[in-house]
C-alpha cells in the first residue's frame, strides 16, 4: 500500500468487528485496494465517502455470510461424530466378543427379570386396601394373648369392645362387627341351589366404615333388620340375571332373606373377600352375649374421627381392659389397633384371620433373593467388562493420543454399558411380557404388567437401566480411561490382570449368595416336605367330612350313620362338634380333684364312640369310649398328652379317674349345668391345627345335643362309589341340602401352600443365581486360559500332563467358591436358624446340609471352569505356539 | 431439468467473472461492471452476489494472490463453474431463440 493513503482507521474498526470472520481477510483487501483506486481517481474525500458507505454495505445485516461446507470440528463429547463413532465402537465391540456380550446381555436380563417381577409382586402386595376411601382412619382391634411367656396374637376379638368403643370414647366415628362361619350356606331361587361360601353376618354399620359402592339400594340403613342380605354384583348375576333383585327374596339355609342391595365388584386389593353380607341381627345372638368380654369370635373395626392420636387411644382402651377386665390369674388378653394399610402384610402371625394376607418376612425375603440375582448379575457385568477392557488398552491409547479427555472415556465406556444393560432391559421386558402372566397364576394375583400404557412403571423401567448400567459400568470406566497412552501403545507389559484382588472378591461375593440361596432353598424345601410328612398323630388320610344338615343334624342321625357301615367300604362314622383341621371349641374345664378354682383353658372336640377310631386317634393310657358303660354319655373325658402335663399329672396312667368339670353350652338340664365327669383314657398329641402352631391341651367327651360335623374314614378302593353311596344315603335324609363334602389331607395340604410356593419361588431364583454365577465364571475362566494360553503351550511341549494343567487353571477359581461356602455357612446358620424358630415343629439343621450345598456350589463351580480348562489343556500347542 | 434461476443482476457478475477468466475478485468485479455498464454499485452488492453464485454453484473460488497493495491480505479470486458456464450458454440460447421467433416488424414499430 502506498503510503499515506490509507483509509479511516475507525471506519476500518468498524469493519473489523462486524464483518463476518470467514470473509474478512478478502474483504478487508478488496477495500483498501478500491480505497487506493478511488483515492487516486477522486481524491481524498471522495474515497473517504465511498469506502465508508462500501463498508457499511458489508457490514450486517446486508452482508451475506458465506456458508461452510466443510463445517469446523469442534472438540466435543456430545457431538455427533462422536457419538456415532462410539455408538459404532460399542457394537463392533459386542460383536468382537460375543461369548462375553452374551453372558453379559443374558446374565443382565435374567437378573433384570427376576427382580422386577418380584418388584411386581412387591408392588402389588402395597397396594392393598390403599384404595378404600377414609383408609387411613380405619383400625382393626386384635388381641394379644400372653400366657407361659408366649404370646398369640388373634384377628378376632370380644363383642364388647365395639360397644365399649362406642360408647365411651367421643374420638371413635363408627364401629362394625364381622361375624365369619367357615361353613357355606345353602343358597336357593327357583330351581338354582348352591351351596355358596363367603357369607358374612355384618352390622349394619359395615357400609359406614368401609363406605364401598352400591350398584343398587341405599346405602343408609340397609342391613338393621333380621333376614335382609347384601349380594355381590357377581353372586346377584348368577341368580337374578339381568333383574333388580332389590326388594326379592332368596333363601339361605331355607329361611328368606330379603335382598337389599347390590354392591359394586369389590375393589381389586381390599384384604376383605366376600360373596354376600347378611344382617347381624339374623343370628340371633341374646344381647346379654354381645356384652361380654370374653367371647372371641368377632372381626372389629373401627373408624375415628379426624386427627385423633391412635396411641392414647390405645393406651386407655389397654388401661381400662387391664384395671377392670382382666381378673387376677386370667391370661393377659391386650386389645390393640391395627392400620388398615398394615393388615394385608402385617398380621401373618395372627390366629383365626379371614383376611387376604400377605407375610411380610417372605416378601422381603424374595426382594433380598431377587436383589441377589441382579447383584450377581451386575457383578459378572463389571469382572468380564474389567477383563476385556484390557484387550481395548490400544483403542484407548489412540483415543488419548489423538485428543481425548479422560472425561470422554468415562462417558464412552459408562454409554458402552448403559447400552448393554438396556439391551438387557429390552430383553427382560419381552421376557416379561410371558412371566407375569405365570406369576399370576402361581401367586392368584391379577398384575397387569404394560410399561407402555404405565408411563409410571415405564419411567421406573428407564431408570432402573441407567442405574444398573452406570453401577455395573463406572468401575471399568474408571480403570480403563486411566491408562497411560506411552506405556500402552509401546506395548510394555502391564499388570494384564489389572486388579485381580477385586474381581476375586467380586467372584467371592458372588459364591457366598449363590450358596446363601443354595442352602436357604435346601432348608425350606425340607421344612416344608417334614410339614407335609410328619406323623399327625391321626390320619388325615380318607377321611370325608361335611356339615349336618336337615335330618342328619337331628332325629335322623342315627339311622342315617347305621346306614352309612352297612357299606362295606366305610371303615367308621362319627359325629360331633370339632375335627382336625376345621372347627373346634376352645373353652374352659376346672379340675374338682386338684385345684377347683383354676379354669384350663383347652381345645374341645365333642364326639361319640366311633370319634377315636374315625379320626385315628392313638390311646397310650386308659380306654376308648365304651358303649358298654351307659356312663360315659355324661361322664366320660378322654385328654391328650399335653393335657396331662398341663394340668400337673405325672404320668398319663395318674390322669386316669381324676375328675373333670365343664359348663355345658345349652345345658339338658338347666338346674344343673355343670357336667361332672372322669378321665378314662389318654391319647398321644395330634396335630388338629397347622404346624405353625403348637399343640395345646385338648380333651375329647361326649356332648349328644352339640351336633355340627359328620366325618367318615374309607377304604382307599372304589372312591367314587363310595362318595355316590354316602349321596344316596344322605339325599334320603336330608334332601333340602345337598351334600357338600371334603377331604381331611387336602384341608391339610392346604395349610403349608405359603411355605410351598416359598421353597418352589427359591428353588426358582437358586438356580437362577447359580446359572448367572456360572456364566460369569465361565467367561472369566475363557478370559484366563485365553491370556495364559502360550503359557500352557510351552507347559505342554515341557511335558505337563493334561490333569496338570486343567488343575493349575481351575485351582483358582476353585478356591474362591470354596472360600465363598465357608463365609456363606455362619450367615446361612444364623437366618435358617432364626426362620425354623417360627416354627414350633421343625427340623434340625443337619451339618450335611452346608457340606451339600458347598459340594454343589464346588461341583458346580469345577464344571463350569474344566469345561475352559480342558479345551485348553486338550489344545495342540503348535497352533498357540506357531506364531512370534 | 429444472434451471437454476439466475437474477438479472447475477447474470452480469457472473459474465464479468467468466470474462476476467481467474482473474476476477471484488475488486476487479466491481470495477469492471463500472466500466463495462456504467452501473456503480456498492462493494457490499457485489460481494454478496459472488457468495450467492457461489452457493448456487455457478463459481467456484480459492484464496490466494497477496498483494502488498492490500497489505499482504489475500484475495478471493473466482471461476466460472461448468454448471455456470452451461448456465450462460442455455441463457444465451433462450434469447437467441427468442430473438428468432420475433416478428420482423415488431421492433421497428417500438419505435427503436
Amino acid at each position: 500500500m502506498k503510503s499515506g493513503i490509507r483509509p479511516p482507521r475507525w471506519a476500518r474498526w468498524f469493519l473489523t468487528q462486524f464483518h463476518p470472520d470467514d470473509t474478512l481477510e478478502e474483504v478487508e483487501g478488496d477495500l483498501d485496494e478500491l480505497y487506493t483506486y478511488w483515492y487516486e481517481r477522486t481524491g481524498p474525500t471522495q474515497a473517504t465517502l465511498r469506502y465508508l458507505l462500501n463498508v457499511a454495505s458489508v457490514l450486517p445485516p446486508f452482508v451475506r455470510s458465506r456458508k461452510t461446507n466443510n463445517q469446523q470440528y469442534e472438540p466435543s463429547t456430545f457431538s455427533p461424530f462422536m457419538i456415532r463413532n462410539y455408538f459404532k465402537i460399542a457394537f463392533r465391540n459386542l460383536l468382537l466378543n460375543k461369548a462375553y456380550s452374551a453372558i453379559n446381555i443374558a446374565g443382565l436380563a435374567i437378573g433384570m427379570v427376576g427382580c422386577l417381577a418380584i418388584g411386581l409382586f412387591v408392588w402389588d402386595e402395597w397396594k392393598f386396601d390403599k384404595s378404600i376411601p377414609d383408609s387411613e382412619k380405619i383400625y382393626r382391634i386384635y388381641t394379644e394373648r400372653t400366657k407361659d411367656n408366649t404370646t398369640t396374637k388373634a384377628a378376632v376379638v370380644a363383642p364388647a369392645y365395639a360397644t365399649f368403643l362406642q360408647q365411651q370414647y367421643p374420638e371413635v366415628d363408627t364401629t362394625t362387627r364381622i361375624l365369619m362361619s367357615p361353613d357355606r350356606f345353602l343358597m336357593e331361587l327357583g330351581n338354582q341351589k348352591n351351596y355358596e361360601d363367603k357369607g358374612w353376618f355384618v352390622e349394619s354399620s359395615f357400609l359406614q366404615v368401609f363406605a364401598l359402592p352400591l350398584e343398587s339400594g341405599t346405602a343408609a340403613g340397609i342391613l338393621d333388620i333380621p333376614r335382609t342380605i347384601l349380594l355381590t354384583s357377581e353372586l346377584a348375576k348368577k341368580y337374578f340375571g339381568k333383574e333388580n333383585p332389590v326388594g326379592k327374596t332368596i333363601k339361605i339355609n331355607t329361611f328368606d332373606y330379603t335382598v337389599k342391595g347390590v354392591l359394586a365388584p369389590l375393589p381389586d386389593h381390599f384384604h376383605l373377600n366376600f360373596q354376600y353380607l347378611m344382617s347381624f341381627s339374623s343370628v340371633g345372638i341374646p344381647p346379654s352375649r354381645m356384652e361380654r368380654w370374653t367371647w372371641n369370635q368377632f372381626y372389629t373395626y373401627v373408624k375415628v374421627k379426624p386427627g385423633t392420636n391412635i396411641e392414647q387411644l390405645q393406651n386407655k382402651l389397654q388401661t381400662h381392659v387391664k384395671a377392670n377386665i382382666i381378673k387376677p390369674g386370667d391370661a393377659v388378653m391386650l386389645p390393640f389397633f391395627q392400620r388398615l394399610h398394615d393388615i394385608h402384610l402385617g398380621s401373618a402371625d395372627f390366629t383365626f384371620d379371614n383376611a387376604i394376607r400377605g407375610n411380610e418376612s417372605y416378601v422381603n425375603a424374595l426382594m433380598i433373593v431377587a436383589l441377589f440375582v441382579l447383584v450377581i448379575a451386575c457383578f459378572n457385568f463389571i469382572n468380564l467388562a474389567t477383563a476385556v477392557s484390557f484387550r481395548r488398552a490400544r483403542e484407548i491409547g489412540v483415543r488419548k493420543v489423538i485428543g481425548a479427555e479422560r472425561r470422554q472415556l468415562v462417558f464412552q465406556f459408562l454409554g458402552e454399558t448403559i447400552l448393554v444393560s438396556l439391551i438387557a432391559m429390552v430383553i427382560a421386558v419381552i421376557a416379561l411380557f410371558i412371566v407375569v402372566p405365570a406369576l399370576n397364576r402361581f401367586t392368584d394375583k391379577a398384575i397387569v404388567f404394560n410399561p407402555f400404557t404405565n408411563s409410571q412403571l415405564g419411567l421406573l423401567l428407564l431408570g432402573a437401566t441407567l442405574l444398573v448400567g452406570i453401577l455395573a459400568g463406572s468401575y471399568p470406566a474408571i480403570i480403563v480411561s486411566g491408562f497411560q497412552p506411552v506405556k500402552v501403545l509401546k506395548n510394555i507389559q502391564f499388570s494384564r490382570n489389572g486388579t485381580p484382588w477385586l474381581r476375586q472378591a467380586l467372584v467371592v461375593v458372588q459364591f457366598t449368595l449363590s450358596s446363601l440361596l443354595i442352602i436357604s432353598t435346601l432348608v425350606v424345601f425340607r421344612q416344608t416336605r417334614y410339614m407335609n410328612n410328619k406323623d399327625l398323630g391321626f390320619s388325615k388320610e380318607q377321611l370325608i367330612y361335611f356339615q349336618a344338615q336337615g335330618d342328619v343334624a337331628g332325629k335322623g342321625l342315627e339311622a342315617f350313620k347305621n346306614e352309612l357301615r352297612r357299606s362295606p367300604n366305610v371303615i367308621a362314622v362319627t359325629s360331633g362338634y370339632g375335627l382336625p383341621g376345621d372347627q373346634f371349641a376352645g373353652d374352659g374345664v376346672t379340675l374338682p380333684g386338684k385345684n377347683a378354682g383354676k379354669d384350663y383353658s383347652v381345645n374341645m372336640f365333642v364326639g361319640d364312640h366311633d370319634y377315636l377310631k374315625t379320626v385315628g386317634l392313638q390311646l397310650i393310657a386308659g380306654r376308648d369310649f365304651s358303649k358298654d358303660m351307659s356312663t360315659d354319655v355324661r361322664e366320660a373325658f378322654i385328654i391328650n398328652e399335653t393335657a396331662v402335663k398341663e394340668f400337673g399329672f405325672s404320668s398319663p396312667a395318674k390322669a386316669l379317674g381324676q375328675r373333670i368339670n365343664w359348663n355345658e353350652w345349652t345345658p339338658a338340664d338347666t338346674t344343673d349345668p355343670i357336667k361332672k365327669g372322669k378321665i378314662i383314657g389318654v391319647i398321644k398329641d395330634f396335630h388338629y391345627k397347622s404346624l405353625h402352631e403348637k399343640v395345646t391341651a385338648a380333651v375329647i367327651h361326649m356332648v349328644p345335643q352339640e351336633l355340627f360335623k359328620v366325618a367318615i374314614k374309607v377304604r382307599e378302593a372304589d372312591m367314587p362309589k363310595t362318595i355316590a353311596y354316602i349321596n344316596t344315603v344322605w339325599n334320603k335324609f336330608s334332601p333340602n341340602f345337598p351334600l357338600d363334602y371334603k377331604f381331611m389331607d387336602e384341608t391339610y395340604g392346604k395349610m403349608y401352600s405359603t411355605e410351598e410356593k416359598l421353597s418352589d419361588l427359591l428353588w426358582l431364583f437358586a438356580v437362577l443365581a447359580i446359572i448367572v454365577g456360572c456364566m460369569g465364571l465361565f467367561g472369566l475362566a475363557a478370559f484366563s486360559v485365553e491370556q495364559r494360553i502360550k503359557e500352557i503351550g510351552i507347559r505342554k511341549v515341557l511335558g505337563a500332563s493334561t490333569l496338570t494343567i486343567v488343575g493349575l487353571l481351575s485351582r483358582n477359581f476353585i478356591m474362591l467358591v470354596f472360600i465363598a461356602s465357608v463365609i456363606a455357612i455362619p450367615v446361612a446358620w444364623w437366618t435358617m436358624n432364626s426362620w425354623l424358630n417360627d416354627f414350633p415343629y421343625r427340623i434340625s439343621l443337619d451339618w450335611w446340609v452346608f457340606a451339600l450345598a458347598t459340594l454343589l456350589a464346588v461341583g458346580i463351580a469345577l464344571l463350569t471352569v474344566s469345561f475352559q480348562s480342558m479345551k485348553a489343556a486338550l489344545m495342540n500347542p503348535i497352533k498357540s505356539l506357531r506364531s512370534e | 431439468m429444472r434451471r437454476t434461476y439466475l437474477g438479472e443482476f447475477e447474470e452480469v457478475v457472473l459474465l464479468m467473472v467468466a470474462i476476467l477468466d481467474g482473474e476476477g475478485y471484488g475488486v476487479t468485479v466491481s470495477q469492471a461492471l463500472e466500466e463495462h455498464t456504467g452501473r456503480i454499485v456498492t462493494f457490499g452488492t457485489v460481494h454478496n452476489t459472488l457468495i450467492r453464485l457461489e452457493e448456487k454453484g455457478f463459481v467456484r473460488s480459492e484464496l490466494g494472490g497477496a498483494t502488498t497493495e492490500r497489505g499482504g491480505r489475500r484475495k478471493r479470486l473466482f471461476r466460472v463453474t461448468a454448471l455456470g458456464s452451461r448456465a450462460l450458454q442455455e441463457i444465451q440460447q433462450l434469447r437467441q431463440d427468442l430473438w428468432q421467433l420475433l416478428p420482423p416488424n415488431t421492433l421497428r414499430l417500438g419505435g427503436v
